[in-house]
């Protein structure tokens, strides 16, 4: 009896947060929801369409590449950022002042605004002036990404995997770190090789930061959005145009909320869905 | 509850107010021409607005208004009777916004401070970009929110406020509710653009601020090199000068990128353009480029039935933009004009011009390496006639002129040619009257005949014959490179905005921009871009056909097969011979033929 009164007071004392989260993410989120299934074109000018929106983005073939780009892009990101973030780790000092100096170097690209890294890649690829784009041109290679798509795609790859992967050795160097050192001491006494500490102490440690750093770099390149749009505006054509900024020429440039209030709700079920999958593979990898 | 004296009573509260008010009194001795406004406040607790002698205003800024059309003593009457008129708003703040031009700058910082000196009305007036701005228009339109008293709104959305009808039409204000705070010498008449913002129900809704024109710009000194002239006409069997039509604007392009391609050691092009996807490449478009090449029918300041957008318009309805709806945005002078805008940029301007955005290449022909350029906004005048620049001789007189944009082979007389920007003053019908009617006011102080040739000569944004055709203009007129010749000539009537054929311009304006980008990467061909253009417009149209509008509602026509439009009377236009031989003319044989 008494552990059942204590059990409701619990449920009063999380009923502010439920207020907050409703007012914070249930009210716009049914608000969305309201819109989708709306033509609203001005203040007296609205039409119940029911799933029109939703038939529309799921049969649009424009949203079917940018939706396949985005997969390829998020993917590319996952197979570069993760061994490049975890070899990074392991190759970074363990002792004395080039730990800090490692750290500060590591993190400057994660302190820069997205925009700002966006404007610092479109000038260092310009073919004319930027550093890098001149350099390739100087070479003799054709790069342009304002024309080339493939050019294009690349810049906007190892953009990315400049600014994040900083992230993912950050996260990989601080579970390296909390490994006691009792499991080196054990293997340095049974000889093992750098490989096997590898293979059978460091990576099964690093299980859980991993499966963060997947998930957090997954989630931001499947939503990114201010750096390509800034270095490439999402072309040459449409070769880089990804998800968010489809939602963006909808929501913000045409106010067209009905259809871009279903391709949200779309978005956000494909964000879900993917996150759970990843979880749910990470978490059985992690005790198998 | 607590009361005035209650409060006062606390000593914390009466030190919290003793300091105020010495704050206050700081305040007001540092601003002593605050206006109003701050001496509302303070006046507050005796009740009544405070007693301010405002002549002192008048004469510190007619001082600043300088020159002008009016005569001193004009001016001051002016300048009176803003002050009478706004007497039952001193105190109100009242918010704005324009886009970031000069002529906007000085309004902000110069005429918003005037305002509230002279009058007690304190006006926020923002800057901010022009997609920023449609975007709080849309707000505000769509969520009945009062974010701004009034708007300077492009009148390209003239169709738009039309037929949503969210806008209050000025000539029905100024002789009804507004007649009490409307200048008796705002001489509508005299506006250049007061056709622009003009609906098809004849009523004036939207009533320029500022104007700007889309023409073609060339290095003068360039043309008139003999070596150059021999060079150009034993090549092409023509002079090299002023392009008429756009065979000519190619060779000359063709020229100087591949045959010239050298000038005084330095790497010369023929042609300056944009590509990067964004949103301003839709500018590029819709800012007439279609009308240039052809496409549209006759009729100023748009063409009817078919304006330079292609939509078609029967009976003030918008019948759709596809051919099959005998519309023009996918016709033969759309497809050449988007054609010929890949082939330019591609062929003829610097390579990195494909990456630009609009605001990144408009300073480009200022670095002295671009030998003409066939749109041009003369906002970008004062830019490129600044001192020390390599386009500017050390007279200060600019080595560059500007003239009428040449035309493509679709082209008729009596169709528009080119595109005229025009920022106009726009009333939301949802703001409340009082408000309306002291932004009205400041408005109207923008327009004035005090202020405007001082704000023309601040932003060279002319929106008054009146001031075009004064001393003062004519005295500084070689230092514009033809802006005061253009704007003096008939010629600038076949220059106009966006019109009323377009329904919902916010809504349609975004869809070119990422058509235009598939045509530049080479993704689909100007046909296919066209095409798909033209249906999106279609089905955002019949959208709109659906929900309704108060006003002139689209109503599609039903899809035909091409043919049973183009080439028909006031259809579509059919293929024609799209290089005919160039033509231009000598500079000094077009400021004649202007006189």
């Amino acid at each position: 009896m008494i552990e059942k009164t204590r059990t409701r007071r619990a449920w009063l004392l999380i009923l502010p947060m439920l207020v907050l989260v409703s007012f914070s993410a249930i009210v716009p989120l049914m608000t969305v929801v309201n819109y989708s299934v709306q033509d609203i074109l001005g203040p007296n000018t609205k039409v119940y369409v029911g799933f029109e929106w939703f038939q529309k983005v799921l049969r649009d073939p424009d949203l079917h590449a940018a939706f396949l780009r985005q997969l390829l892009f998020s993917a590319a990101v996952l197979a570069i950022e993760v061994p490049l973030g975890l070899g990074i780790s392991l190759i970074m000092p363990r002792r004395g002042w080039a730990i800090s100096a490692t750290l500060v170097v590591l993190a400057l690209p994660l302190l820069i605004p997205w925009n700002v890294v966006g404007t610092i890649w479109q000038i260092f690829g310009r073919p004319d002036i930027g550093m890098g784009g001149a350099a390739l041109v100087k070479l003799g290679l054709p790069y342009n990404y304002t024309l080339d798509r493939v050019d294009a795609w690349l810049t906007v790859l190892v953009m990315d995997v400049w600014h994040w992967t900083p992230l993912v050795a950050l996260l990989c160097y601080s579970g390296l770190r909390a490994i006691p050192p009792a499991y080196y001491q054990a293997a340095a006494i049974d000889g093992a090789s750098t490989w096997a500490v590898f293979r059978y102490i460091q990576l099964p440690r690093l299980g859980n930061v991993l499966a963060i750093a997947v998930l957090l770099r997954f989630m931001d390149s499947f939503m990114i959005y201010t750096e390509p749009f800034v270095l490439t505006g999402g072309g040459p054509g449409n070769s880089t145009t990804f998800l968010s900024q489809y939602l963006t020429t909808l929501a913000v440039g045409q106010f067209d909320l009905g259809p871009a209030a279903a391709f949200s709700l779309i978005y956000f079920v494909f964000i879900l869905f993917f996150c759970y999958v990843f979880y749910t593979v990470m978490n059985r990898v992690g005790r198998g | 509850m607590h009361t005035r004296s209650s409060l006062l009573r606390n000593p914390w509260y009466a030190a919290i107010a003793v300091a105020g008010a010495l704050l206050a009194g700081g305040c007001g001795k540092k601003q002593p021409d605050a206006g109003a406004g701050s001496g509302s406040a303070s006046g507050s607790g005796s009740g009544g607005p405070p007693q301010v002698d405002r002549s002192a205003a008048i004469e510190k800024w007619v001082n600043e208004f300088q020159p002008s059309t009016l005569s001193r003593d004009q001016q001051v009457a002016e300048l009176k009777w803003f002050q009478e008129a706004a007497k039952p708003f001193i105190g109100m703040e009242i918010k704005v916004v324009s886009e970031t031009i000069d002529t906007h700058v000085y309004e902000s910082k110069t005429l918003a401070t005037a305002f509230h000196q002279l009058t007690g009305i304190k006006v926020t007036h923002d800057i901010i970009q022009e997609g920023d701005l449609i975007e709080k228009l849309q707000t505000q339109m769509q969520s009945g929110e009062n974010i701004y008293d009034m708007y300077v709104n492009d009148t390209d959305l003239i169709g738009t406020h039309y037929r949503y009808g969210d806008a209050i039409a000025l000539s029905d204000f100024m002789t009804g509710e507004g007649k009490d705070v409307t200048l008796p010498t705002l001489d509508v008449d005299d506006f250049i653009g007061k056709s622009f913002g003009t609906a098809p129900d004849g009523k004036l809704y939207q009533l320029p601020d500022q104007q700007f024109a889309n023409l073609y710009w060339f290095r003068y000194d360039w043309f008139q090199r003999d070596d150059l002239k021999q060079k150009f006409k034993a090549k092409y069997g023509y002079e090299l000068g002023v392009p008429v039509n756009w065979s000519a604007y190619e060779d000359i392009a063709d020229f100087f990128t591949n045959d010239v391609k050298e000038l005084d050691g330095h790497r010369v092009w023929g042609h300056m353009d944009y590509g990067k996807k964004d949103p301003s490449l839709g500018w590029r478009f819709t800012d007439a480029w279609l009308s240039m090449a052809g496409a549209g029918s006759k009729g100023l300041p748009n063409g009817l039935p078919v304006d330079e957008w292609g939509i078609r318009v029967e009976d003030c309805h918008p019948t759709g933009a596809s051919v099959s709806r005998g519309g023009e945005t996918n016709s033969p002078a759309a497809v050449y004009a988007l054609t010929k805008y890949v082939d330019w940029l591609k062929k003829y301007a610097p390579p990195e011009a494909a990456g630009m955005t609009f605001s990144e290449a408009g300073p480009v022909p200022g670095q002295g390496n671009i030998a003409q350029q066939i749109f041009w906004y003369s906002a970008f005048t004062a830019a490129l006639s600044k001192p020390g620049l390599p386009v500017v001789n050390a007279d200060g007189t600019p080595k560059w002129r500007m003239a009428p944009s040449p035309h493509g082979p679709y082209w008729e007389k009596g169709m528009k040619l080119g595109y005229q920007d025009a920022g106009a003053w726009t009333m939301e019908a949802n703001v409340p009257l009082q408000r309306r009617k002291a932004a009205w006011l400041y408005a109207q102080f923008t327009l004035s005949k005090t202020v405007t040739l001082k704000k023309f000569f601040e932003g060279l944004t002319p929106i008054r014959k009146s001031d075009i055709n004064s001393e003062p203009v004519t005295k500084a007129a070689p230092k514009y490179g033809g802006l005061v010749e253009f704007y003096r000539s008939s010629a600038r009537e076949l220059w106009t905005p966006t019109g009323n054929n377009v329904p919902d311009y916010p809504k349609l304006a975004q869809l070119w921009w990422p058509n235009v980008s598939e045509a530049v990467s080479g993704n689909l061909t100007p046909q296919a871009a066209m095409d798909k253009l033209a249906k999106e417009m279609d089905d955002v149209m019949g959208r709109l056909e659906r929900a309704g509008m108060k006003n002139c509602a689209p109503k599609l026509n039903p899809e035909k097969p091409a043919a049973e439009w183009i080439g028909k009377p006031n259809g579509p236009k059919a293929k024609v011979d799209e290089k005919p031989r160039g033509e231009t003319m000598s500079y000094e044989k077009l400021l004649e033929s202007w006189k």
